[in-house]
This record gives structure tokens, sequence and C-alpha cells, in this order.
């Protein structure tokens, strides 16, 4: 028992997540969560000075809004230099790996910026964000892209190669996705509400 | 030196199956997602405009 423990670790541990997703959907756990959520977003705006600058200096807020662009061009742009590489469509004189490494390192600068200018322009905006379902679409793209890069696409091209070309393939069409996703429903939230 | 090899294998074995049932997990969600939004789109468009819509009509000319 032990021994396929230790020799499909990530597999059971995968499989145990997906379960327990699973199972808490069932029992309607994210309704629940989702209504006790509001007093945090009401706080994050009206409570806290980057709700307070967000909501009172357009010129900042506009400043990090820039800021959270040229970030998600950066990692918009990372993902696909590696994922083009990986479905073998751009930069095929580059080995695979020189080219995943190095965009891979501006990938998490890319992700940081992203990230922190984000929580900034998401508290000038909270009450308003909080009831767009495209709001929370985006945050569930952005938080399993960056898981699947980080401990799925990575890794796996780290220790396995270019060896299991199918899998590759796949999840290179399937980070795309996800990071198309992360862009088009960021870019909607500016659009409705 | 075997013993190392063999769980080297087992590991990157371990790595490819979790890897595997991720990309399936999520790329049937986004393209769930995405599906959902084009038919929502198409019956919004449709109580609109109606029946006759069609993707390249103009929504003006209605």
């Amino acid at each position: 028992m032990n021994e396929i423990f230790a020799s499909y670790k990530r597999t059971i541990i995968v499989s145990a997540v997906l379960l327990l997703i699973l199972v808490l959907e069932l029992l309607n756990w994210r309704t629940a969560v989702y209504g006790g959520l509001f007093p945090l977003f009401e706080w994050l705006q009206r409570s806290t000075w980057l709700g307070y600058v967000a909501t009172n200096y357009g010129s900042i807020y506009a400043l990090v809004q820039a800021i959270h662009l040229l970030s998600m061009a950066l990692l918009g742009g990372t993902i696909l230099l590696m994922d083009l590489r990986l479905l073998n469509l751009s930069l095929k004189t580059m080995p695979v790996d020189v080219v995943v490494e190095n965009a891979y390192r501006w990938f998490r600068f890319g992700l940081m910026g992203a990230v922190v200018s984000g929580i900034f322009l998401a508290a000038g905006v909270a009450e308003k964000v909080y009831y767009l379902p495209v709001f929370w679409a985006k945050m569930l793209a952005l938080l399993g892209g960056s898981l699947f890069v980080i401990f799925f696409k990575i890794p796996l091209l780290r220790k396995a190669g270019t060896n299991s070309v199918w899998l590759i393939r796949v999840v290179a069409i399937t980070s795309l996705m996800v990071w198309f996703t992360v862009a088009a429903t960021g870019r909607w939230i500016g659009f409705v509400g | 030196m075997v013993n190392t090899l063999m769980t080297d294998e087992k590991q990157k074995k371990d790595l490819l199956i979790a890897t595997l049932i991720v990309t399936v997990v999520i790329l049937l969600g986004g393209l769930d997602y995405w599906i959902g939004q084009v038919q929502t789109t198409l019956e919004l468009l449709e109580l609109a405009y109606g029946e006759n819509f069609g993707l390249f009509n103009n929504p003006m000319n209605f």
C-alpha cells in the first residue's frame, strides 16, 4: 500500500483533490461560500487604503491598469512562446527546453505583476465584480492555469522531456485555451456591470 | 542503480498520468464554458431578433 502511494503520489493526490471538488459541488458548497464572501469584498473596497486610493485617484488607477495590462502581455507572450514551440509551430530551430526555461522565468514575473496589480484594480470595484460571473470565471481560469503550468506543464517537460509527444501537444493546447479564457474574461469584466 | 532507475521511471509515469488527468479535466471544463457561452449568446440574439436571426445578418436591418 505504502509502495503504491510512494510510486503514484501525484496521481493519488490529483484524484483525491478532483473527487473532493466534485463532492463539494454536489453539496452546494460553492453557493454557501459565495454568500459569505461579500463582507470581504465590501471591506476591501470601503475599509482599506487600497480601496480608497483605487476609488478616488483615477490617475493611479490608470497607471496600475497599465501595469496590469503589461504584465498580462508578458504572461500571454511567454505562454504563446512556450506553447507554440511545444506545438512545433514557432522557433523550430531552438531547443524546446531552452525556449521553455527562458519563457518560464519571465512567466513568473508576469504572473506576479498581474496578480499584485489585479488585487489593487479589484479593490476599486470590489462590490461590482463580486456580482459578475465572468469575474469568477477569470479567477478560476487564472488559478487553474497557474497551477497547471507550475505543477504539471513545467515538471512534465523537465522530467519527461519531449518523449510523450501527444501528451505535450494536448498540454500545450489546454494551456493556450486556459490563458485565452483568462484574457477574454479579463477584457469582458471591463464591458459589463 | 537499477532501483534508482526504476523509481525514476515510476515517478515519470506518475507525472504523466497525473498530467493527463488534469489536462482532460481542464480541457473539458474550458470547452464546456465556451460552448455554453456561445449557446447563451445565440439564445439571447434569437430572443432579441426572433427566429430570422442569422449569424451574418445585420441586426439593425430587422
